[in-house]
């Protein structure tokens, strides 16, 4: 063999080459052979968007319901708010209306009660 | 199809093409895999388990690298793993195997016998020695590639590959010596 020192940088291909005979096991065919028909049966790969898509899908489901739910809710409160009863005045202006001092009398009373 | 082209279509899902490119290493693979377990049923555990991870972690392989290296890597590690997992199970003593396979002196020619003293004297190897020269002798990984797959400083795979060297050249030495 080619004289090297064990404090070489390099590669020992003469070394390298003989250990490449020693770790070539028995029956490379046989095994090779196994090797594929384990890699023939491998699994599905799922990507990580597969399975976000598995895992969303639910739960954009349920989303769209709820906001379904709250924007009908919103329109029914909008539908209702102009069916109020269109006879109520409001306070402020119940208190300038000098045509009902009956009324800004009991308001002047319940508001000195406080 | 080129290495880039398969590792992009494996990407993809396609086991095919995945298959093709480990079995243009599935030798090399059980060197490796037998350099750090020295036991070759376990050996070829190693690399099928080393190629189902491998297709699980397809994605974050960069297809502009060259596969071997990575594939490899992954094959190491798992041998590593393995080792672990046995000398847990076992409480065995790793470095103090003995050698198995010693053919008799009759069918041995010179290279046959040089076989036999250098596979005599990995097994008596330390496992990171034995690891390190497999990796850098044997497979022409680099010192820093061989310190990020045991994860030791480089310097230190230095010293394993040196030591490792000067046992097997012991070995070689004690039989061109030895008497006819």
């Amino acid at each position: 063999m080619t004289e090297h020192s064990a404090f070489d940088a390099g590669r020992d291909t003469e070394m390298g080459d003989l250990m490449a005979e020693v770790l070539d096991g028995p029956d490379p065919s046989g095994y090779l052979a196994r090797l594929g028909s384990a890699l023939a049966g491998l699994p599905s790969r799922r990507s990580p968007w597969d399975v976000l898509a598995e895992w969303a899908r639910p739960s954009v489901l349920v989303a769209a319901l709820a906001a379904g739910f709250i924007l009908g809710m919103a329109l029914w409160q909008h539908w209702r708010e102009p069916l109020a009863p269109a006879g109520m005045i409001p306070v402020s202006v119940a208190m300038l209306d000098a045509s009902r001092l009956g009324e800004t009398q009991v308001i002047y009373t319940v508001l000195e009660e406080r | 199809m080129t290495e880039p082209d398969l590792a992009t279509a494996a990407q993809k899902g396609d086991a095919e093409a995945f298959g093709r490119l480990v079995m243009s290493y599935a030798l090399v693979a059980r060197r490796v895999a037998q350099g750090i377990l020295g036991n070759w049923d376990e050996a070829e555990d190693a690399v099928q388990e080393a190629s189902l991870a491998a297709w699980q972690a397809i994605d974050r392989y960069d297809p502009s690298r060259a596969f071997r290296p990575w594939f490899i890597r992954i094959v190491a590690n798992q041998s590593l793993d393995q080792l672990r997992r046995r000398k847990l199970r076992d409480g065995e003593e790793l470095d103090e195997m003995t050698p198995t396979l010693t053919p008799s002196p009759e069918a041995m020619t010179d290279r046959a016998l040089l076989r036999g003293r250098i596979a005599g004297a990995m097994r008596l190897l330390p496992e990171r020695q034995r690891t390190a020269v497999t990796l850098f002798d044997g497979e022409g990984y680099s010192h820093a590639e061989i310190a990020a797959i045991l994860q030791v400083p480089e310097g230190t795979v230095r010293s394993y590959v040196f030591h490792a060297r000067r046992a097997l050249r012991k070995a070689l030495v004690s039989l061109v010596e030895a008497p006819a």
